[in-house]
């Protein structure tokens, strides 16, 4: 047993390598254009090339499509070292969902086309899994692809697609076979994000983020745009998903603002005594970091099986449940701690560590939602980890 | 990052599985309750012919010098059986003791007849109420006819009755500072002066109120009254919290697979209850509970062994466990309805036995206390090392 990410000399190197670069050119301005989702801005593109051209984004990827060697280590300890600065690797849906899907699955012309420009940095996807009437029952989706000589048409509308707006191209599943049973129909395809027919609007988010409503219109799609075989979508969608869940929510993400918090106990007084002196703040303070650490040997136990070839299944799943529920807890106990100064927000007179866990409260609430509801996760864990029947 | 059981950790799993699933059955565990000595002779020196007794015994003492992650195994096995005896006292918590305080003339005196089954201990730090803090401690020891007198008495002391020695914390009188006034003395059971009074617990008569009056020991029983010596029994005293944890995840681990297998079986409504969401998220969060509880064991267990482990480690570790092994109970029962709450069935073995691991070696509250004051106190640099990789 062995609970070391990196182990050889080579990772190790690589770390503190890649972390000397993030020191260095990881700006407040460009976590903020990640992590607000309000889109790339030049600061951001121009960083995410600055990473593809160290190579670092190809690590784990095979060279003959970009890829600089390496294992899923690297790519993991590339995840941590952004979350661990409170940032999102650049690209990252390109990087670690779509394109993972493509080296698997992907033809052979549609790997030289894509996976070299996203190992460059070049190119980010935006998901367009969820329609207005299909959210957790996915595989009712209706959007529409037919059959129409070299290309497919498309049309019909998606939700949530959080990234479209400034993506360049759409990670769309749609049906395909409409007469098939519901997960037998669906495909996948790279659209082009500008191509003509498609309509984008915002939606506004109570956590401050844009995300868009996607709407075609008789879109055309060149078949080979097709992602491997016809009608096999949502099985590589689900494929695509443990890893998405295990990404998403490193909890060494928490740890700045935990220890922001510590240091805002320690030197601020309510009714003349220090907080950190309250045994209530104490109690929070206490349970935050263990939960943080339970999260981080969690996600261990599901890197562990990632890392030595086992596919991630109910694990994953496990793993977002708590760590999503972990991350609102955090913020309700911020809350708790700071009163009613933590509820004001960011830009404000008196606001306290700038507003953070005011949004922080509000951000976390699509955490238990989005990417899989709690109540759906924890049906997939009793269904597929323990058994029980359907 | 590798998750699998080495080699010897697979050979201590199925060993001692084969032999813990024949040796403690529902009705014996449940009959044990009302044995001072917590097991039979027999299952004991049986467990010293497998070797168990001497897992974190040094060789030269005759022991096989285990790894904690090897312990953590064992442990996780004996929770899965709600294994009563002191075994714990004896082989877990004592011999952390001992080799971490190492007094060789103590050492020889005891390792090597725990190792070989012959002696069974118990250990007595704290005070009337049960607190393991080094303030608490309140035995006092004075000088007296070349050797100490020793008074006072301790509320709750695991596996008392069963024990040949004690091994007992007493405070000194010669510093101002209760972590530099501390002596660790070993008494024999049948010492003048020392009485116990048993204690019926939720879980049996698995612990005494030890009485102090006048215990006279000799130079010969002080292990150590170094001024540093809370520095050696501190930490041992929460590796010892983590070991208790694997006993708990391994009861815990028993209770999900009852409940799950019930859960497929039983019918109500014209199907299997498992079919059923609320059953199915009751399942999940019991899941979840358990494999946090259990990852977070064998990590803080691999921190251990690379000596690695910081008090904050250990105390996030027992403090979790406890907490999420009594929701596993919870839900657990649920789960089971009014059939779990029979004392025929096996549910309210696994309830008694956790019930008192999360309080033994100092329950949620007093570990969160303990890392509140770590986490306040951290630098930078610290945290940073922390969460180096």
């Amino acid at each position: 047993m062995d609970f070391n990410l990196a182990t050889t000399d080579e990772d190790h190197e690589y770390r503190l390598q890649l972390g000397a670069f993030l020191d260095r050119e990881l700006t407040p301005e460009i976590c903020r254009q990640h992590s607000m989702d309000l889109g790339l801005g030049p600061e951001a593109r121009a960083f995410a090339l600055k990473l593809g051209a160290t190579g670092w984004l190809g690590r784990g990827w095979p060279e003959e499509y970009g890829g600089s060697g390496g294992t899923v280590v690297d790519e993991y300890i590339m995840i941590q070292e952004f979350a661990r600065r409170e940032a999102v690797v650049s690209n990252i849906v390109a990087r670690f969902m779509c394109g993972p899907v493509i080296l698997r699955n992907g033809s052979e012309a549609m790997k030289r086309e894509f996976l070299p420009r996203i190992a460059r940095g070049e190119i980010e996807f935006s998901l367009g899994y969820t329609e207005p009437s299909a959210g957790s029952d996915l595989a009712s989706m209706r959007m529409r692809a037919v059959d129409d000589g070299d290309s497919f048409v498309i049309t019909g509308q998606k939700m949530f697609n959080t990234q479209s707006h400034f993506a360049d191209y759409h990670w769309l599943a749609v049906r395909t076979d409409p007469e098939a049973p519901r997960h037998r129909g669906i495909s996948l395809f790279v659209v082009d994000q500008r191509a003509p027919g498609i309509t984008i609007r915002p939606i506004e988010t109570l956590g401050g983020e844009r995300t868009n409503e996607v709407f075609y219109d008789e879109v055309r799609v060149p078949k080979d745009r097709l992602v491997g075989v016809l009608n096999k979508g949502f099985y590589y969608m689900a494929e695509a998903l443990g890893y998405e869940r295990l990404i998403l929510f490193q909890s060494i993400r928490l740890v700045p603002p935990f220890r922001r918090l510590v240091s805002y106990v320690k030197t601020t007084k309510r009714s003349g005594r220090l907080l950190s002196d309250d045994s209530n703040v104490r109690r929070h303070l206490a349970q935050m970091a263990t939960e943080i650490s339970v999260a981080q040997a969690l996600e261990d136990r599901a890197f562990a099986l990632l890392k030595n070839g086992k596919p991630l299944d109910h694990e994953a799943s496990l793993f977002k449940l708590f760590s999503s529920s972990m991350r609102q807890r955090f913020a309700d106990a911020a809350l708790d701690i700071i009163g009613p100064l933590g509820r004001v927000e960011e830009g404000s007179k008196g606001a306290v560590l700038a507003g953070e866990f005011a949004r922080m409260a509000r951000a976390s609430v699509i955490d238990t939602i989005g990417g899989g509801t709690s109540e759906i996760l924890k049906s997939l864990v009793a269904t597929r980890g323990m058994g029980l029947p359907r | 990052m590798d998750i699998e059981f080495s080699e010897q950790q697979r050979m201590i799993q199925d060993s001692a599985r084969g032999f813990l699933e024949d040796a403690f059955t529902g009705p014996l565990v449940r009959e044990a309750r009302q044995n001072p000595q917590g097991c039979s002779q027999q299952n004991w020196q049986e467990m010293a012919e497998l070797g168990l007794m001497g897992i974190r015994v040094p060789e030269v003492y005759d022991g096989i010098a285990g790894s904690f992650a090897e312990l953590i195994v064992l442990l996780e096995e004996m929770g899965r059986v709600a294994m009563p005896g002191p075994f714990f006292s004896t082989a877990v918590y004592a011999v952390e003791i001992l080799t971490a305080v190492n007094n060789q003339k103590i050492n020889q005196l005891l390792l090597p007849r725990i190792a070989s089954g012959q002696i069974k201990l118990a250990v007595a730090i704290g005070d009337d109420d049960g607190d393991i803090s080094a303030s608490a401690i309140s035995i006092t020891a004075s000088p007296d006819k070349g050797g100490y007198s020793l008074d006072g008495t301790i509320g709750f002391v695991p596996n008392a009755q069963s024990a040949d020695y004690v091994l007992c914390a007493a405070r000194m009188g010669r510093s101002e500072c209760p972590q530099n006034d501390i002596a660790l003395f070993c008494i024999a059971a049948n010492t003048t002066g020392l009485g116990l009074e048993p204690l019926n617990t939720m879980n049996g008569l698995c612990a005494g109120r030890l009485v102090l009056d006048d215990v006279h020991v000799t130079s010969a029983d002080l292990i150590s009254d170094s001024r540093d010596l809370w520095s050696f029994l501190e930490p041992a005293s929460f590796r010892s919290a983590v070991a208790k944890c694997a006993e708990m995840v391994g009861a815990a681990s028993r209770i999900l697979e009852i409940a799950t297998a019930y859960a497929k079986e039983r019918q109500q409504f014209g199907q299997a209850i498992g079919r059923f969401q609320a059953i199915q998220h009751h399942c999940a969060d019991m899941l979840t509970d358990l494999d946090c509880a259990r990852w977070m064991t064998f990590k803080t267990g691999w921190l251990i062994d690379e000596g690695r482990a910081t008090r904050q480690d250990m105390a996030m570790t027992k403090a979790w466990c406890s907490q999420a092994c009594r929701r596993i109970l919870r839900n657990g029962h649920q789960v089971m309805g009014g059939i779990g709450y029979c004392e025929e069935h096996d549910m309210p073995l696994f309830f008694r036995y956790i019930r008192m691991a999360e309080a033994a070696m100092g329950g949620a509250d007093e570990h969160m206390a303990i890392i509140a004051s770590d986490v306040l106190c951290e630098t930078e640099q610290t945290v940073n090392q922390r969460y180096k990789e």
